[in-house]
């Protein structure tokens, strides 16, 4: 069974309910901890977005596509998931590999 | 700015919409043209069919418009002789409504009066709601259905299943199609004693007896199926046949003619059994009727017929 | 205190369309669906009793939601929830279950602690709704 952890929010949910499919641990530790509302909140915002999402999917609507709008809407009838959405909403996971390096190669005395 | 516009419906009422083209892109042709094929005359069907089609089309388009009438009732009465087709066509007006779109699921759900009416007090109507939840999405396909209604026997439940009926056939319109079929005599007895059941069918369709040319086609389409056929003189004397029988008590169109053919095939096997050249029977003598395994018949024997 | 058990039961209850979306999306993955209900909100309570039976063989979700309109009328005022169950080989199990009725006013738990040896407290939820005999209790 996929488990997803690390760094995972409520506003990203259209996308690990699109990759992982329903048969996954989520593993939502900052996600929830970090939440401005305090743990609970944090753990409601988490619920609600997942079913909000996966209402949506069963419905058949295209939750790639229409995730965020789907989110936004649940967050009317929940004030944790609102504030998720705003402290987290911007955060995704593309950036830079870490792999890549950081360094510029310089001319030394070996070469 | 053009008032006449409306950004909700997208035409105009000067605008002309093209049906040609609809009707392409919808798969009304390919339906129509499979009835057209495979069954044999059947005019008063096939013409309500092609009308119910049009409906289809025609009330698509008012809806992408914008203009709806809400789901048309599609409620039937097949009645008929025995062996006119009314069983077979139920069967494939599932597949009809289901491609024009009319029903969901596009099952058919057959049943006759014992599906329906329960042994004791408080037995029918659960019987009666399992099979109407089982049917939703499709077509309720009622066989005989007069036999529900027994007025001569007061501890008979047949009532409470038409009422239960009765209701679902107005309210759920768009969830069932409910199809009742029977001889014409006892089904118009039937109405007549129930005109709520009668007011909400909305399609009678009368099952002509078929003319002697039909069942002729009718035989060779069977014939096909089971990959025999006939010799020119068997076709001749298959056709004298059908003229002969006609008239004779308990014709069942149809089904006379299927068990006309499985009679002939008895008759060619007991004479290929009883050949004298039996070692080389030919591909050819197994798939061909000979005209006297036609004429062997009782039918062509009888000078009078009595009853 | 609205009951959270189920799937779905964070959001405002579904109205009857989407418990019919949900319904097809059940059938169309071919799976049995059934409905129960109950008047003891208990967490634990994995028993609930079972109205009609697993409709195996539904087509559409007007039959079944026709069976969830007698389940309503019946019993307004318990807890009543759909389930849908695969039986594909190696599941076997229920893949959606959500509730789609409750009573009109949910009283909610309270906290039960049991003090044991050496103070050792253990706890337990109870329902308020249990201090009434079945059938009066909402």
């Amino acid at each position: 069974m996929p488990v997803a952890s690390g760094g995972i929010h409520a506003g990203q949910m259209h996308q690990l309910l699109h990759y992982l499919g329903e048969d996954v641990v989520l593993q939502f530790g900052g996600g929830t901890i970090g939440h401005p509302m305090g743990i609970a909140a944090g753990a409601a915002a988490n619920r609600v977005a997942l079913e909000a999402m996966v209402l949506a999917r069963n419905e058949g609507r295209d939750i790639w596509n229409e995730g965020p709008d789907i989110l936004v809407k649940a967050a009317r009838h929940c004030a944790p998931l609102r504030a998720a959405l705003d402290v987290w909403g911007e955060i995704t996971f593309n950036y830079e590999s870490t792999d890549t390096p950081d360094f510029v190669p310089t001319a030394t005395a070996a070469a | 700015m053009n008032a006449s516009l409306n950004p909700q419906q997208g035409v105009s009422e000067a605008e002309t919409l093209d049906l040609d083209a609809a009707f392409r892109d919808s798969h009304v042709g390919d339906v129509l043209e499979g009835l057209d094929r495979e069954l044999v005359g059947l005019a008063p069907v096939k013409s309500r069919i092609r009308d119910i089609a049009a409906l289809l089309l025609i009330d698509r388009l008012r809806r992408d418009l914008g203009l709806s009438a809400g789901a048309p009732s599609l409620h039937m009465s097949f009645t008929g002789n025995p062996g006119t087709g009314k069983t077979t066509v139920a069967l494939r007006m599932a597949q009809i409504l289901h491609r024009l779109g009319y029903v969901r699921k596009g099952q058919l759900t057959a049943v006759t009066r014992d599906d329906l009416v329960g042994q004791y007090i408080g037995h029918t109507a659960p019987k009666t709601r399992e099979v109407l939840k089982r049917a939703m999405g499709g077509v309720l396909f009622i066989d005989e259905a007069y036999y529900l209604y027994r007025p001569e026997n007061e501890r008979d439940y047949g009532q409470e299943a038409i009422e239960i009926l009765l209701q679902v056939m107005e309210n759920q319109r768009e969830d069932l199609v409910v199809i009742l079929a029977g001889y014409p005599d006892r089904m118009s007895t039937f109405f007549r004693s129930n005109p709520g059941m009668s007011s909400r069918i909305a399609h009678h369709i009368e099952f002509p007896d078929y003319t002697p040319d039909e069942l002729a086609a009718i035989a060779r389409l069977m014939l096909e199926r089971m990959q025999y056929r006939l010799s020119p003189a068997a076709d001749v004397a298959f056709r004298e046949y059908i003229e002969r029988r006609k008239g004779r008590p308990h014709f069942a169109n149809a089904r006379s003619v299927r068990n006309a053919l499985d009679r002939a095939r008895l008759r060619q096997a007991s004479r290929l059994l009883s050949r004298d050249d039996r070692g080389a029977v030919s591909r050819n003598d197994l798939m061909t009727l000979e005209a006297a395994d036609i004429r062997a018949s009782r039918v062509f024997s009888d000078v009078e017929n009595t009853t | 205190m609205k009951l959270t058990q189920g799937t779905f039961s964070f959001l405002p209850d579904l109205d009857d369309q989407q418990i019919r979306s949900q319904v097809e999306y059940c059938l169309q993955n071919g799976w049995a669906v059934s409905i129960e209900y109950t008047d003891d909100p208990h967490p634990r309570n994995s028993y609930w009793e079972m109205f009609g039976t697993p409709m195996f063989d539904i087509r559409d979700a007007a039959g079944i939601l026709t069976e969830l309109r007698a389940c309503r009328q019946t019993f307004p005022e318990h807890y009543i929830k759909l389930n849908a169950f695969d039986s594909t080989h190696g599941r076997e199990s229920l893949r959606l279950s959500f509730i789609v009725g409750r009573p009109a006013r949910e009283p909610g738990f309270r906290l039960e602690r049991q003090e044991g040896a050496g103070r050792a407290v253990r706890y337990t939820t109870h329902s308020y709704s249990t201090d009434r005999p079945e059938g009066e209790r909402y």
